[in-house]
This record gives C-alpha cells, sequence and structure tokens, in this order.
C-alpha cells in the first residue's frame, strides 16, 4: 500500500472532510450568494451602472479573489485549535492527503462553485431591471483574461494557504498583513534597484510593470507580448512555491 | 513497542521540560503515568504520538520514528487527549466516517463498548456532555483495537459508576500484543488497573517499575505507630499513620498509590534508592 497517497483512503477523508464542515460551506455559500445579489443590485439601482460584460468581469475577479482567500484562510482553522489539531493530525491519512483535501476544497472546489453562484446572482441582477427591454448577456468564463486571472487567484490562494497553515489564528488578517507589507517593500526595492540599474531616478513601480522617470522623462514599458508571459510565469512559479512551502510546513505542525 | 531515546524537549523560549530522557514500553502492559501539575506527562504524551518534536534523541513505534506522523504508525495507535474535539455527529456518524481509517476496527465492539459506558449511540457528541464525550471516544478508541492506546486523563469528567466501568473495560480489553498507557493525576482512578508505575519528575522518568515489583520491594500499612519501624515516608490520617516500609518480610501489601506518589515527589531519596536497585541487592 502506498503509504503517501491511497486512492481510497484519499476518498475516506475527503467524505469525511465534507461530512464535518457542509454545513458551515453551505452557510458560506448563501452569504456569498447574497453579497453578489446585494452587489449587483447596488450598481444597477444605486449606481445605475450598466452591467456590461466588462463589469461583469471585473465583478467575477474581484470577488473571487476576496472570497476565495478568505475562503482559504479558514480552511485549515482545525489547526489553530489545539483540540481539533489533535484530532485532525493523529488521524491515519499522510500529509499530503489531508493537504490534497484542503487544497482541493478551497481552488479547484471554490473556483467551481464561486462561478456558479456567481452566474446565478448575475442572472438575477441582470433580469430584475431591464432597460428598454435590453438584457446585457453574461460575461464568458472561459475568455482568454479570465483564465490569466484565475493564475493570479492561484497565486493569491498559494500565499492565503500558506498563511493558513503558518498562523494559528486571525489567519487572513495576519496573512492580508504581511502580503501588502511585502508588497510595498517589493515595490519600493524595486525603485531602488531600478533607479541604480538606469542611473536615473524612476517612480515607484511594481517588478515588470511599466518605467517612468521621475520629472518630465518618457514613460518605458516591456513590450506587452513579453510582459505578459512574464508576470504569468512568474505568478505560476510563486504559486507553485508557497504550495510547496505550505505542505512543508503543515508536516512540521506541532500541537 | 515504544522506544523513547535520550529524548530532550523544551517548548520555545522555556526551559528544558525533559532531559535525556529514556524510556521503553512493551506489550501487553498497561502503564500508568503519573506526574505533578507541570511535570510535562501531556508534553511526553505528544512526543510519543508524534504531535511534538524533539529537540534532542527520538521516539520510535516498532522502530519507525513517531514525529513523522507516517500513516502506517498512525493506524495502530489511537490517542484520548484530554480536552478532546468531537464533531457535531452522532457516534454512529462518526464510526460511519472515522471507523475506516483504522484496519483493525471492531464495529460490534464499539457498539459493545458504548452500551456498557451508557452512551447513547444516536446522540449529537457534541451537544453532550463532557464526560460523554469523552466516554464516547474512549469506546472508539478501544474498539480501534490500535497495539498503542494512549490516553490523557481519561477518567476527568467520568461520573463514579463510569470510571468503574471504565476499569472493567480497560481490564478486559488488554491483550498480549497491546500496550495502554493512561496519565492522570489522579493516582486512585488507578488504583488496581495498572501493572507498571511510570513517574515525571523533574525533567526525567524517576520510577520505572511493575506493581510486582513495587510490592516485592516495598510495604504499605497503617499503623497506630511508627516509633520503631523502618519508615521511608509516612502521612498521618485519620486511622493513623500510612506508612511505606521496606519489604523485609517478602509478604505483599496492596499499593497505595497516593502515598507512593507523594513519597517520591518529595524527593524521597532512600525510597527511590530502592526502588531503582536491582532485584538481587535486596
Amino acid at each position: 500500500m502506498n503509504y503517501n497517497f491511497n486512492m481510497s483512503r484519499f476518498g475516506r477523508l475527503f467524505v469525511k472532510h465534507t461530512v464535518e464542515h457542509y454545513k458551515g460551506y453551505l452557510m458560506s455559500l448563501a452569504v456569498l450568494i447574497g453579497v453578489l445579489v446585494l452587489g449587483g443590485c447596488f450598481l444597477v439601482y444605486m449606481v445605475e451602472a450598466r452591467l456590461d460584460k466588462g463589469l461583469q468581469s471585473a465583478f467575477y475577479m474581484m470577488m473571487l479573489f476576496l472570497a476565495g482567500t478568505i475562503f482559504t484562510s479558514t480552511v485549515l482553522n482545525d489547526l489553530g485549535d489545539r483540540k481539533k489539531a489533535t484530532a485532525w493530525l493523529t488521524l491515519p491519512a499522510s500529509h499530503f492527503e489531508k493537504y490534497l483535501v484542503a487544497w482541493v476544497y478551497s481552488l479547484l472546489i471554490l473556483l467551481v462553485i464561486y462561478t456558479a453562484a456567481f452566474y446565478l446572482s448575475a442572472y438575477f441582477v441582470l433580469h430584475i431591471k431591464t432597460p428598454n427591454g435590453h438584457t446585457e448577456g453574461l460575461f464568458n468564463v472561459f475568455e482568454k483574461r479570465t483564465l490569466q486571472m484565475w493564475l493570479v487567484y492561484a497565486f493569491l490562494h498559494s500565499v492565503a494557504f500558506y498563511g493558513a497553515v503558518f498562523y494559528e489564528r486571525l489567519h487572513f488578517i495576519k496573512t492580508g498583513f504581511v502580503f501588502f507589507i511585502s508588497l510595498a517593500l517589493l515595490v519600493i526595492l524595486n525603485k531602488i534597484m531600478l533607479s541604480a540599474l538606469l542611473g536615473r531616478a524612476v517612480e515607484f513601480t511594481p517588478p515588470f510593470a511599466n518605467i517612468r522617470f521621475s520629472g518630465d522623462g518618457p514613460e518605458v514599458s516591456l513590450a506587452d507580448n513579453l510582459k505578459e508571459p512574464y508576470m504569468l510565469w512568474l505568478v505560476t512559479v510563486l504559486a507553485v512555491i508557497f504550495w510547496i512551502a505550505a505542505y512543508w510546513r503543515l508536516k512540521e505542525k506541532q500541537v | 513497542m515504544l522506544e523513547i531515546n535520550n529524548l530532550s524537549f523544551s517548548y520555545p523560549r522555556k526551559p528544558l521540560l525533559f532531559e535525556d530522557l529514556n524510556l521503553a514500553l512493551g506489550d501487553g502492559h498497561i502503564y500508568g503515568l503519573l506526574g505533578k501539575n507541570g511535570a510535562g506527562k501531556s508534553t511526553l504524551l505528544k512526543n510519543m504520538i508524534g504531535l511534538a518534536f524533539p529537540s534532542r534523541g527520538n521516539c520510535l513505534f516498532n522502530g519507525i520514528d513517531v514525529s513523522g506522523r507516517p500513516v502506517r504508525m498512525l493506524e495502530d495507535i489511537f490517542f484520548i487527549a484530554e480536552d478532546l474535539f468531537v464533531p457535531s455527529l452522532t457516534p454512529v456518524q462518526f464510526l460511519g466516517n472515522t471507523a475506516g481509517f483504522y484496519p483493525n476496527f471492531n464495529q460490534d465492539s464499539f457498539y459493545g463498548y458504548l452500551k456498557a459506558l451508557d452512551v447513547d449511540p444516536e446522540g449529537q457528541m457534541s451537544r453532550q456532555s463532557y464526560g460523554q464525550q469523552k466516554k464516547a471516544m474512549i469506546a472508539f478508541g478501544l474498539a480501534s483495537n490500535a497495539s498503542l492506546l494512549i490516553m490523557d486523563e481519561p477518567t476527568n469528567g467520568l461520573d463514579i459508576p463510569s470510571k468503574v466501568q471504565f476499569r472493567k473495560l480497560i481490564a478486559s480489553v488488554q491483550t498480549e500484543s497491546r500496550c495502554i498507557v493512561i496519565s492522570t493525576h489522579q493516582v486512585r482512578d488507578l488504583n488496581s488497573l495498572i501493572d507498571t508505575l511510570l513517574v515525571l519528575h523533574d525533567r526525567e522518568i524517576v520510577v520505572n517499575r511493575s506493581m510486582d515489583e513495587i510490592t516485592e520491594k516495598l510495604s504499605f500499612g497503617i499503623y497506630p505507630d511508627t516509633f520503631d519501624l523502618p519508615v521511608l515516608y509516612e502521612e498521618e490520617n485519620i486511622q493513623g499513620k500510612s506508612a511505606i516500609l521496606p519489604n523485609t518480610t517478602g509478604e505483599f501489601s496492596k499499593v497505595d498509590m497516593e502515598l507512593l506518589f507523594n513519597a517520591i515527589i518529595n524527593g524521597n531519596e532512600a525510597l527511590l534508592e530502592i526502588l531503582k536497585a536491582p532485584q538481587n541487592e535486596l
């Protein structure tokens, strides 16, 4: 028997996780749908925005980033509770199987459920107010742009997932705090390095973004066909690094 | 079965809790682990099952290092923590989604233990009292047929009939291939249950002796006066003086666990020397 991964044991673990958490997950789903519908109604009625496909797509990604990282931060909540952590860590399943159940739930299942909930909410919102009998169409989630954003989400997921294993409580807040502080430091470091490399002062800018020289200098940017693959490769590699780090952190978890 | 080699452990930024601790636990025994509050009983148990990692040394279960928490080890160990978690499920539901992880689990035994401990198989565990939750998990642990059963303060929260039933159950499930470790500060609960006494004190195991050896070496009794007796340790009580003496007659007496424990943690060197001495030196 393979002690690191066994399909039947993984299946049992998946079912156990589902049975013990489904009530909380269903409540979270209801809250998510409520927020999506309320947010959509706010845009339609209060702001009187036209919910075209571009706005739908932006709203979809923004809410995915927020809801997905919040959920991911809580999926390993048991590790922060000594009693639950003891039961979880001593259950006869491998670390990899336990990790995988949390990973599948917080990334794959969340993505499917969130997308379905978003479409359901969007369909409802688009049909409650139809100016001149015209109803906006729903955006296509399989567009290239959305698929690229899923990669960005995968990166955010990996950071939130690592934070969920690393911290014992307030996972989302602590992870978010460290993430934004690190991002700010990265932007500052990038400015210092670019200024040193180019011999001229440049504005604050994140890595791989356009370079703007201080004063009236020209704006320089990487060619679009280069910038995009770099960014996508970067977030993908970083996501994999954080997922691997989370796995090893889980193996070293003590109670 | 379980071997602890030169184990040292400390929590971050805290002094050492154990230093070069060695211990071997064998099949077919029921060990009672005693120690004062804060002596590190629970931490030692966590080291035994890989929930805490030693800073030096190791802990092996049938030759496997427990700190990796491998599945083949977890399948054969059941740990009942002092503060245990029960999900919002009935014992029957819990059986349905958890028993499958233990290859030797016996469903009929589980129902039998639940009945013996007076636990409702259809009652939601998280809504039950602490004692009922504990009894449900004890029943599950016993039915898992794990070779090593580790229990941290298992009788906490149990009423008197349940404690009696617990002792009966433990005695009935003990086999030649099973090792049971019970950690408690309620020493009376271990009376006539354990066959080996372990006392954790001052960062080490100061006593690791079978109850037979203890009674061979020491004599326990209540005396109206101990004036001309070679008393190792004594405490006054309403009946007279409870005392521990060297056993020079070879007659067996009933071990007064509480008295023995008090003698040990009060640093009674003479008594410890007698307990530590090999059999033929008596």
